[in-house]
């Protein structure tokens, strides 16, 4: 397999698997999570199996004497809405790992390696997903705190974005990372073709009086080599959650202010995920029609795409309203920079009969692009899932 | 500026398409192209060109080393009138300033053609069998976008060789051979950039020739190899037939300098003014070969191989170096010949190339290598031959193949080996066969078969091949060779002996394989086998089946020797056996350790032909020799010896007893003990006696015989001396006396067979 992004179709939410192919091990990042319980299975052909998909995707490996436990390496957590942690609760393991049962694994949860939040996990969850992500978070910073013998085992390790002035994260700057650092270690282990750059929370944001959680969403650059000794990069991905104008002003300042925008390429990108499910907020505040001129820090942002780049909106279908999001004069405002045949969204872009299908760009030394289109064959069987057979047959 | 495309030469097809899968195709094509229609050209008579405009998924950040691949590309889908859709539709791009030259997956192009896709690993054919015209179209898109992203190649870091299409005739050289020529220049001449060489033509006289290398020609052996060559000539000529070897002067023609070349030159030479060209293109100087081969009046046939190398970037795919050979061969006549030349445009035909098949390569595609490090064939008949020829397709090396026997006529019904082989020693024949497959010049390394029977290989005839042997197998089907196998064998403690044979009319294939240091040894793993029908009726209706056969014989032939004609034994069937003797001995050969002996049971059930396979794992028998008489060796199942001595403590003060199950081998003098029974219910015994009653005894007895066919019965008696002797009693001794008169009166006279169980020892006597 090629290294690859993957865009769940999840409605206006977030959901996405970065895999890193190198040497003969697979690294797989998750970001976000938005798994409905309506979802599995194939009784609503509205909506794609994203959990069954997420572990096929997953390796799996030997836990506590228990064969073929899906894990991911990493998961990192932009904030905590429910749009962007939904179904964390039921699918992902959390807890001691030398806990971890065959029940467990017959509920299909996931163990997460290495979990990746802001600090914005020591403050009040809203909604029990959160609630439940803040206290596996708490459980592995209390490890490292104590600096337990077991806080570096698969499944308590950990990764703070950022810094505030909380004393609870204080002692931890080993396992933090600010903006402006690039990430090359991932679960323990080394990259030469992968990497992160940490654009935001920048710590005023974070310890500002009233805290805007979208705005302090954990925004970064993945960045992808050919090869190891490669100066290029030949992709580059933003990921940014819910960000809005105010936050992607800092990050294109502060980026430009310390020069690497030049140096580190590191507001370039070649795919772009629509902030906030293709919200109007990045470009200015809400509502459109009293703030109806996008700022000019977020165009600028987008003028540093590179190549043919794309926009992609993980967001419901973008319908010519007012609902917000997903915004239509964001999306016009994405498609005057990409064109709009570069303009994707996870709702409609790929289909299978009425199922969204998840966006994936396979990374080749050219570019990030969409895998190659399958061929068919002379031979088929129709599956349990044709849509002949819910529907009854009439014959005259 | 008009659009550069071969289809505009084309004709519009006037015809009509009588073949319905044809017209089905081409309307599927138009549905899934969205057109109201599609053009139909002719590309020639016998088949039709449609010109297709195919949308490319393009890289985002520009095509792979600014690769002229557009987002539509022009192409043409050749398809047969009327061998479609059994041959595959060919599909060559259409624009003519195609960037042919820097792609790999291209066919070389035919003259003023524009060249193919090279869109399947494989054959085309068998791939569309299951593929429809749309798959064919997303796949050549597929390949256009694999272009344009630069992973056409499977290997981005190796460089992906030319596709030859078209070729006339085959050379088949050692790549390796060859790669080191170049890179160490070893030109016949110094400073220059060629070699000369020895090529056998292994074509048919009516067919397009077809090389294979025989030697790199030095100026040190110039003289020989010309001899050879002209020797060859003559006895061509006298014997006026090609059965005789035909050998060509060729050449292998480099670039002297170090350029590396990524080019792909899909457009080969067909004549010697562009074949000139063509080199040059890769730095390779022409000049100096045709100089010596226009001065050379040696070549007596017309056609003349030129391997040529090409210097790569990188490494190639699937080859150890980075020279990629370009085979071709000339036709030269005299009248060609110039002083320093060529006086014509003389014509150029490119080769495919084959690699001479190695051991090591027939490993590889084998993928189950097998190494026995010394390895005797004892028997090369029917079932013999058939594994021996399954290990050296395997590439297995250092094989001996020992045989006395000539390969008869009616020997072909159910043998390897072919009917050219017709009276030649079969060992010798299987050994010339092996090197005819291996013609590397590592076959005599391979194998080594001798018109000798086995005995000489233990008499010690083959020492020092005996010194290495790992492995024996016996495939002779001998009773005589069995006994004498069984005998103790000089300097084959190290070596594990195996035997197969088939039995039960050729229902029942039996593998043993002895354990460490002979223990068990075969004729162990036969009794023991045999003991087996207690617990399989596999084993049982088997013995059963031979014994009601062999008319109340008791000698069971296990092994039908096949190179009788009277045997009735089809060939699949000794096929089928040795198939899976041959799995059994691989998996066997690549352990790295083993102590017990082994059984392998493959049996055929030809009614409805099912298969049954079994697998007994026996430990080593305890060994011990008769007290009054040390030439006979008592050999007892594991496990017999701890049941005396339980019976013996159970039921102490009181001594106890029973009889033994085996046989006795009056030739080897050995006596095999398989089971026990204990004292029937009407024996007494007190401390100082024992009275092995009778009491349902000869039924126990007879069950034996009949589910054992014959194989097994009573051998002999035991009992126990609990607090000793540990010698014979007068009660005992008389005893003996007694069983001795009365056996005497049989035709064959069982030995007498006593043992006494102590808490110390194991007393066997045997009279």
């Amino acid at each position: 397999m090629s290294s690859q992004i993957k865009y769940y179709p999840v409605d206006n939410g977030d959901q996405s698997v970065i895999s890193i192919d190198e040497g003969n091990y697979t690294t797989n990042i998750l970001v976000d999570c938005n798994i409905r319980e309506s979802s599995k299975g194939t009784s609503d052909p509205s909506q794609y199996d994203v959990k069954a998909d997420l572990l096929s995707v997953l390796k799996k490996r030997k836990v506590n004497d228990i064969d073929n436990v899906p894990y991911t390496d990493i998961f990192i957590l932009t904030h905590g809405d429910e749009d962007h942690l939904l179904g964390f609760e039921k699918n992902f393991y959390q807890g001691d790992p030398k806990n971890y049962k065959k029940k467990n694994n017959d509920n299909d949860e996931i163990v997460i390696d290495t979990l990746w939040f802001s600090p914005m996990v020591m403050g009040t969850a809203t909604n029990d997903d959160e609630k439940c992500f803040n206290k596996e978070a708490k459980r592995r910073i209390q490890l490292h705190r104590d600096k337990n013998s077991d806080k570096d085992l698969p499944g308590n390790r950990i990764v703070i974005i950022g810094k505030d002035m909380n004393e609870d994260l204080s002692g931890l700057d080993l396992v933090r990372k600010v903006p402006g650092d690039v990430v090359t270690r991932f679960n323990d282990r080394d990259l030469k073709t992968f990497s992160i750059f940490i654009h935001s929370p920048y710590q005023e944001q974070l310890t500002d009086e009233e805290v805007d959680k979208n705005r302090v969403s954990v925004v970064f650059q993945a960045r992808f080599k050919t090869s190891a000794t490669s100066n290029d990069f030949c992709a580059l991905a933003m990921f940014g959650g819910d960000a809005d104008h105010q936050a992607w002003k800092i990050i294109l300042e502060k980026t430009k202010k310390y020069k690497n925008d030049t140096k580190q390429q590191a507001l370039t990108w070649d795919l772009f995920m629509a902030p906030h499910h293709c919200s109007w907020t990045y470009f200015n505040d809400c509502p459109q029609k009293d703030n109806p001129d996008p700022v000019a820090t977020s165009l600028e942002m987008l003028d540093y795409k590179r190549g043919v780049a794309k926009v992609i909106a993980s967001s419901k279908e973008i319908k010519n309203n007012d609902d917000n999001p997903p915004h239509y004069k964001a999306k016009e405002q994405y498609v005057k920079k990409v064109k709009d045949e570069n303009f994707l969204n996870t709702a409609t872009t790929k289909k299978n009969g009425k199922t969204p299908q998840p966006i994936i760009f396979e990374v080749t030394a050219q570019g990030p692009m969409q895998p190659k289109q399958k061929e068919g064959s002379a031979k088929n069987t129709g599956a349990s899932t044709v849509g002949t057979l819910g529907q009854v047959s009439s014959y005259g | 500026m008009a659009k550069k495309l071969f289809s505009s030469k084309l004709l519009p097809f006037e015809g009509e398409i009588d073949n319905g899968s044809l017209r089905e195709s081409l309307y599927l094509l138009k549905q899934f192209t969205g057109k109201r229609k599609i053009k139909i050209l002719s590309w020639d008579k016998d088949h039709i060109a449609i010109p297709l405009k195919l949308a490319v998924d393009l890289p985002p950040l520009g095509t792979f080393e600014e690769l002229d691949i557009r987002e539509e590309e022009e192409v043409v889908f050749v398809l047969s009138l009327t061998d479609y859709p059994t041959v595959a539709p060919k599909v060559h791009t259409d624009r003519l300033d195609f960037p042919k030259n820097h792609l790999a997956h291209l066919y070389i192009a035919k003259k003023d053609m524009p060249p193919a896709f090279c869109y399947v690993r494989g054959s085309y054919n068998e791939w569309y069998a299951g593929k429809r015209i749309t798959d064919l179209v997303v796949r050549i898109k597929n390949w256009l976008r694999d272009a344009a992203a630069g992973v056409l190649a499977e290997d981005g870091d190796q460089f992906d060789p030319l596709r030859l299409e078209g070729y006339r005739g085959t050379v088949i050289y050692s790549y390796d051979t060859l790669a080191k020529l170049i890179l160490e220049k070893r030109s016949l001449y110094a400073n220059s950039n060629f070699a000369l060489a020895l090529f056998e033509n292994t074509a048919k006289d009516e067919d397009f020739p077809s090389f294979r290398l025989e030697k790199i020609i030095s100026t040190d052996d110039l003289q020989e190899s010309l001899q050879k060559y002209i020797a060859s000539i003559k006895e061509l000529l006298e014997k006026k037939t090609f059965k005789v070897k035909k050998y060509h002067l060729g050449y292998i023609l480099w670039s002297d300098t170090e350029n590396t070349y990524k080019d792909y030159c899909v457009d080969l030479p067909r004549n010697w003014i562009d074949f000139k060209r063509f080199c040059s293109e890769f730095s390779i100087a022409t000049a100096p070969l045709e100089e010596f081969i226009a001065g050379f009046s040696m070549n007596f046939f017309l056609e003349i191989p030129i391997v040529t190398a090409i210097k790569r970037p990188k490494q190639l795919i699937g080859f150890s170096s980075f020279v990629e050979f370009v085979n071709f061969y000339i036709e030269l006549k005299d009248e060609d010949k110039g002083e320093k030349g060529f006086v014509n445009n003389i014509p150029v035909h490119f080769q495919a190339h084959n690699e001479p098949l190695t051991t090591s390569k027939a490993q590889m595609i084998s993928g189950d290598p097998v190494k026995f490090n010394g390895a005797a064939f004892i028997g090369c008949g029917a079932l013999g031959s058939k594994v021996a020829m399954h290990f050296i397709r395997s590439g297995a090396k250092d094989l001996l193949f020992l045989d006395n026997d000539k390969l008869s006529p009616h020997n072909l019904v159910r043998h390897a080996l072919m009917p050219e082989s017709e009276g030649a020693n079969k060992a010798v024949a299987l050994m010339n066969a092996a090197a005819s497959m291996f013609r590397n010049g590592e076959a005599e390394d391979a194998t080594l078969g001798l018109p000798l029977s086995g005995k000489a290989l233990l008499d010690g005839m083959l020492a020092a091949f005996k010194k290495n042997l790992h492995w024996l197998f016996d495939f002779t089907a001998s009773e005589s060779f069995f006994q004498t196998l069984i005998l103790p064998q000089k300097d084959v403690g190290h070596v594990r002996i195996c035997r197969g044979n088939i039995s039960d009319h050729g229902n029942m294939g039996v593998l043993l394989f002895e354990g460490i240091v002979r223990n068990p040894r075969i004729d162990d793993l036969q009794v023991l086998l045999f003991s087996n029908y207690k617990n399989s009726d596999l084993v049982s209706g088997w013995l059963k089946r031979e014994a009601e056969h062999a008319n109340e014989s008791v000698h069971l032939m296990v092994g039908v020797g096949c190179n009788s004609e009277t045997i009735i034994l089809a060939d699949d069937i000794v096929s089928s056996h040795a198939a899976y003797f041959s799995m059994v001995i691989k998996r066997q050969a690549q352990k790295s350790s083993f102590t017990d002996g082994e059984i392998y049971l493959h049996q055929i059930d030809k009614g409805d032909l099912n298969i049954t396979t079994s697998h007994l794992t026996i430990p080593p028998l305890v060994v011990t020799q008769a007290v009054n008489d040390s030439s006979w060796e008592i050999r007892i199942k594991a496990g017999v010896v701890e049941a005396m001595k339980s019976e013996m403590g159970l039921l102490m003060p009181h001594e106890t007893g029973g009889i033994f199950i085996g046989t006795v081998n009056y030739k080897s003098k050995t006596i095999h003990v398989v089971d026990l029974i204990y004292a029937p219910p009407d024996s007494q015994a007190n401390c100082a006696c024992f009275f092995r009653g009778i009491d349902g005894l000869p039924e126990k007895v007879k069950d034996v015989n009949i589910d054992s066919g014959n194989q097994l019965g009573y051998i002999g008696e035991w009992h126990s001396h609990p607090f000793g002797p540990n010698s014979m009693s007068t009660v005992d001794a008389n005893t003996v006396k007694r069983f001795k008169e009365e056996f005497e009166k049989s035709q064959t006279p069982l030995p007498v067979f006593l043992t006494i169980i102590t808490p110390t020892n194991l007393l066997c006597y045997v009279y």
